[in-house]
């Protein structure tokens, strides 16, 4: 027997066109919305990398000169380092992409070390109303898959950021902290809170934070709490979500004021996609002002990435794993019909139509049944 | 109403669980019902517990098959999970020690073996010391690995220290302390976000109030 190392996979025929099925409704929304596809390599220099990941989380390996290269963690470091170098012209840019990423980590279902990602950047602009177009994105994007029963869930890096600030925390402290908001653990939140000696306005919103999530309530709910720090995050939260409830996504929308982020690129607005049942993110995403300087261009940026293989997933928990079909058509035909039959299936394709050719003396192996239709030519 | 499901460890903490979720006003008292059963549904309350071995409580939560779960730190700490682990439920007290025969007592070589049913946690603790050590995972009764010479020391947990005592064992470490403490999968934390907001806040009332 051959194995496969852990973490990939081999997608078969009928998966691959359930896969490609899904790739392709993403590209056809993200089109429509003017996004232009791109292309970086699978691998680049480990260091253009290095800002945003851990050593230990990339296949890194050396080429024959003794560089170190990586094959990419993630497709929005490569796009940022593309459009500070390469891409002039006037902005917003809007880029997206369908690629695969690798990452060194411990593997089960739906956490795959290969996976692919399909994703939008929207670069240049840090308007209210570009956070809002790109989370309506995510979800005409989900929708179109035929996925239901999902929530974006929306939250705001500087709720945490401004906290931290605050408190004038160590490195370690804000780590844990962060963790520990991830985790939505009150009771160690509360040891925290102790052992710190924090104060009392910002141990109020600290104790708080692991349960500010819910519909749009929950941004009254702060506001009336009247935080110094969470007045401004508020008031674009609220704006950005009257721009989706005119869309008409407000049944889509949920917020999370404790959502803290594990990639630390993120500046502004952050949000996850979640399905009934599935218990990780479908699609992460959020505003990042601060990456493209880093590689020379000082812009700021939103943008998302959908994991293809988790909505496959969901999918298939939904039994929407179902998908249009073309229909196949066999073509039979007499050897001297040969040029008569070739012709008939090229209409026949061009019309969209699967198409296969076999003699009637071949066509005694052939399983008749997986054809919707049997045309014959000659006999 | 959407049901939520719990998932309960079978074993020592199963009383306290339950104890719990009743005085919290979540579910009825469901403990004369479990006999061999696997699955105890609370309509009244739309709930639905399940019975599973304390290891496997945290998978059943992280893929979603369970809502909530009661779990033990210790069990936590060694698997890591991608979950939200939002309450100490304050019972279920045990350690994580090491322990071994008392006159290996501070007077170890350098490459000891540790036999555990925690091998990640052990790992962790060791190369945190800066020691290099042989981990051996075993699935029970690890008391006696030091006594047959399997080991020099072992991983484990200890609730009231009688079974190191009656094998002569003694504890030379502290790793950590645990308590049992409430899970949540983190698409059942936002797609039944009212439920199991309302679960927390009760839950967290009885704690905090005894």
């Amino acid at each position: 027997m051959i194995y496969l190392p852990d973490g990939v996979q081999d997608f078969l025929p009928e998966e691959y066109e359930f896969k490609r099925n899904i790739e392709d409704k993403f590209r056809e929304v993200f089109k429509s919305f003017g996004y232009k596809e791109i292309m970086p390599p699978t691998f680049e220099y480990s260091e253009n990398f290095s800002h945003l990941f851990d050593e230990n989380s990339m296949y890194r390996f050396f080429d024959k000169k003794g560089n170190i290269l990586a094959l990419r963690p993630d497709v929005t470091a490569q796009i940022a380092r593309i459009v500070s170098t390469k891409l002039e012209g006037r902005y917003p840019l809007k880029l997206c992409y369908v690629a695969n990423v690798y990452r060194y980590e411990d593997t089960q279902v739906g956490k795959m070390r290969e996976f692919t990602q399909a994703g939008v950047e929207l670069i240049g602009t840090n308007h209210e109303e570009s956070d809002a177009e790109v989370i309506a994105l995510s979800i005409e994007a989900l929708k179109s898959t035929g996925l239901k029963d999902f929530k974006i869930d929306i939250g705001h890096a500087e709720v945490f950021g401004s906290i931290v600030r605050n408190l004038n925390l160590g490195n370690e402290d804000v780590n844990l902290l962060r963790e520990l908001l991830e985790q939505k653990n009150q009771s160690a939140i509360e040891d925290f809170i102790k052992q710190k000696e924090i104060k009392r306005e910002e141990a109020k919103l600290l104790r708080e934070l692991p349960l500010l999530f819910g519909g749009e309530e929950i941004l009254e709910k702060l506001k009336k709490e009247n935080f110094k720090e969470t007045e401004g995050v508020l008031e674009y939260l609220d704006r950005v979500y009257k721009i989706l409830e005119d869309f008409g996504m407000k049944e889509y929308i949920s917020f999370d004021l404790g959502m803290v982020q594990n990639l630390n690129y993120y500046t502004g607005i952050i949000f996850r996609g979640f399905v009934k049942g599935l218990g990780y993110a479908i699609c992460t995403g959020g505003r990042y002002d601060k990456l493209l300087k880093i590689y020379g261009k000082d812009l700021p940026a939103t943008g998302f990435a959908i994991s293809v293989e988790r909505v496959m997933l969901a999918l298939q928990r939904q039994s929407k794993g179902e998908w249009v079909k073309p229909r196949r058509v066999l073509v039979r035909y007499k050897e001297e019909e040969r040029r008569r039959a070739y012709e008939k299936a090229n209409v026949l394709r061009k019309e969209g139509n699967v198409v296969e050719m076999y003699t009637f003396k071949r066509c005694e192996n052939i399983d008749l049944k997986s054809f919707d239709e049997v045309v014959d030519v000659g006999e | 109403m959407d049901i939520v499901s719990i998932a309960l460890p079978k074993g020592r903490m199963t009383e306290d669980a339950v104890v719990l979720f009743k005085k919290a006003g979540i579910s009825n008292d469901v403990l004369k019902d479990i006999s061999r059963k696997l699955i105890l549904e609370d309509n009244k309350n739309a709930i639905k517990f399940m019975l599973v071995k304390p290891m496997d409580v945290p998978t059943y939560v992280e893929h979603g098959a369970a809502d909530l779960g009661v779990c033990g730190k210790d069990i936590l700490l060694e698997q890591k999970k991608d979950l939200y682990e939002v309450l100490d439920l304050k019972f279920g007290f045990c350690r994580m020690v090491v322990a071994g025969p008392p006159n290996v007592k501070d007077s170890f070589l350098t490459n000891k073996r540790v036999a555990t049913k925690f091998p990640n946690v052990a790992e962790e603790f060791f190369k945190k010391k800066g020691e290099n050590v042989e981990i051996i995972k075993l699935n029970g009764s690890v008391e006696l690995a030091p006594i047959v010479g399997l080991s020099e020391v072992i991983v484990d947990i200890v609730e009231t220290g009688r079974t190191l005592r009656e094998n002569g064992l003694v504890v030379i470490e502290e790793i950590f302390p645990s308590t049992a403490r409430l899970i949540v999968n983190k698409a059942s934390m936002k797609t039944k976000s009212e439920r199991i907001k309302d679960i927390i806040l009760k839950l967290r009332e009885v704690i905090n109030g005894g």
